[in-house]
């Protein structure tokens, strides 16, 4: 029993030591004790000869895997890439320039981003044209006065999107320099009139006047004058009138 | 009058400036000659596949073009393209997608090297086939240890320098890389 341990251990030890031999590629250089072993030892001579053609067939599964020649048009073709990056434009130029282009990009999308922005909330704060001078950004105290003259309190979530800042006649002959605050929708009768006076005034003022006489005392306010335009003649006319 | 207009400096540097350009051409296309096989090797051990390993190889050597300036040395030219080389591959060779088309191609007849019988080319496309799984199993480091030394005519020094690694490091990597496929294909 402990001699056949002994041959097995024996065994183990030796075809340990034959893989570490093959695996170091050195199964030439033997141990005399291990070769002696071999002599003497069918199985381990077979497990030897198997091993043996097992390293074999690695080395040369590995050498047809790695032993293929470069495909002819390997070589032309990256002749061809370095050949268009050296006809392009010169690199030393590219690295100085392609910062200044970046910075250059980046702050013209920053200019249109904010002149955007600029628009869209102009847009908002007047539903007209900018270019139509009686418009003006809504006042920013909540204590607004309404069509009639009064002041009241406007809840800012309740204001409307946009006011129209407009000088008006509150009766038939009264003219007034306080700033009214209507709503935009309600305003929209007065816009062509107003933008008439603005573009013609001395044109449009005897519609203006008829429509100052004809208006009914506390019924509704009509526009006389704007807060950037002067109209002389009317003003002294209907002061006159007073 | 000729050599008095040669002797110009500006003229005198831009004749320098054109030999050294063209030393520089030509050492390249020395590099390249010398290492297109060497990347199409490295690229094609890894992906096992010809078209696969021709885009490797050309972008490699693209890139080692673009840096022979730092890369004169034919020995740090190897070194990198080898290295990079392998690094292409295997970031090519993970993606999921690439790895099902590399099997599939695996085991299309015509990337199999010539045999003699029926009963040979199914050993050997199984062998290889195995062979190609172990492989990849490996451990980056052993495999392109591996791969290089399984290429005719690199010596283990060759192989350390190409690597960057001592010649001591590479023969163990060597010798647990050979141990682990005969366990893997046993």
């Amino acid at each position: 029993m402990s001699g056949e341990t002994e041959v097995a251990m024996s065994c183990r030890a030796i075809r340990e030591k034959l893989n570490d031999a093959l695996a170091a590629g050195q199964a030439e250089a033997m141990e005399h004790g291990v070769a002696l072993h071999l002599q003497g030892c069918g199985d381990c001579r077979d497990y030897n000869s198997a091993q043996t053609r097992l390293y074999g067939a690695i080395d040369s599964g590995m050498r047809r895997l790695v032993e293929n020649a470069a495909p002819p048009s390997l070589l032309p073709n990256v002749r061809e890439r370095i050949a268009a990056t050296e006809s392009g434009p010169n690199r030393a130029w590219v690295r100085v320039l392609a910062p200044a282009i970046a910075v250059l990009l980046v702050f013209s999308a920053l200019f249109l981003l904010t002149s955007h922005v600029r628009k869209v909330q102009e847009s908002r704060t007047a539903d007209v044209p900018a270019s139509q001078a009686y418009v003006f950004p809504p006042p920013e105290s909540r204590q607004l006065r309404n069509s009639e003259g009064e002041t009241e309190t406007v809840a800012s979530n309740h204001r409307p999107k946009a006011f129209h800042h407009v000088l008006a006649i509150p009766g038939r002959v009264a003219v007034t320099t306080t700033p009214v605050i209507v709503d935009p929708r309600e305003t929209a009768a007065f816009v062509p009139m107003a933008n008439e006076i603005a573009q013609n005034p001395e044109a449009a003022l005897p519609a203006l006047r008829k429509s100052a006489l004809s208006t009914n005392q506390g019924e509704a306010i009509e526009p006389v004058s704007i807060a950037k335009l002067e109209i002389p003649a009317l003003v002294a006319e209907v002061e006159e009138r007073k | 009058m000729r050599e008095l207009a040669l002797l110009q400096p500006g003229k005198l540097e831009a004749a320098i400036s054109s030999q050294e350009e063209a030393v520089a051409h030509r050492e390249l296309e020395h590099l390249l000659r010398d290492n297109a096989t060497l990347a199409y090797r490295v690229a094609f051990g890894v992906l096992r596949n010809a078209a696969e390993a021709e885009d490797v190889a050309q972008e490699t050597l693209f890139r080692a073009c673009r840096k022979f300036d730092k890369l004169r040395d034919a020995k740090a030219f190897r070194g990198w393209l080898v290295r990079m080389t392998f690094r292409l591959a295997l970031d090519r060779i993970r993606s999921a997608r690439r790895r099902e088309e590399r099997e599939t191609r695996w085991a299309l007849p015509e990337l199999r090297p010539p045999v003699q019988t029926v009963e040979e080319i199914a050993v050997s496309q199984e062998f290889e086939a195995r062979l190609g799984r172990a492989l990849n199993e490996l451990p980056d480091r052993f495999r392109m240890v591996v791969l290089l030394a399984g290429m005719e005519g690199h010596s283990l020094e060759e192989v350390a320098e190409m690597v960057g690694v001592p010649v001591g490091t590479v023969k163990s990597r060597l010798f647990t890389a050979r141990k682990r496929l005969a366990e893997k294909l046993r």
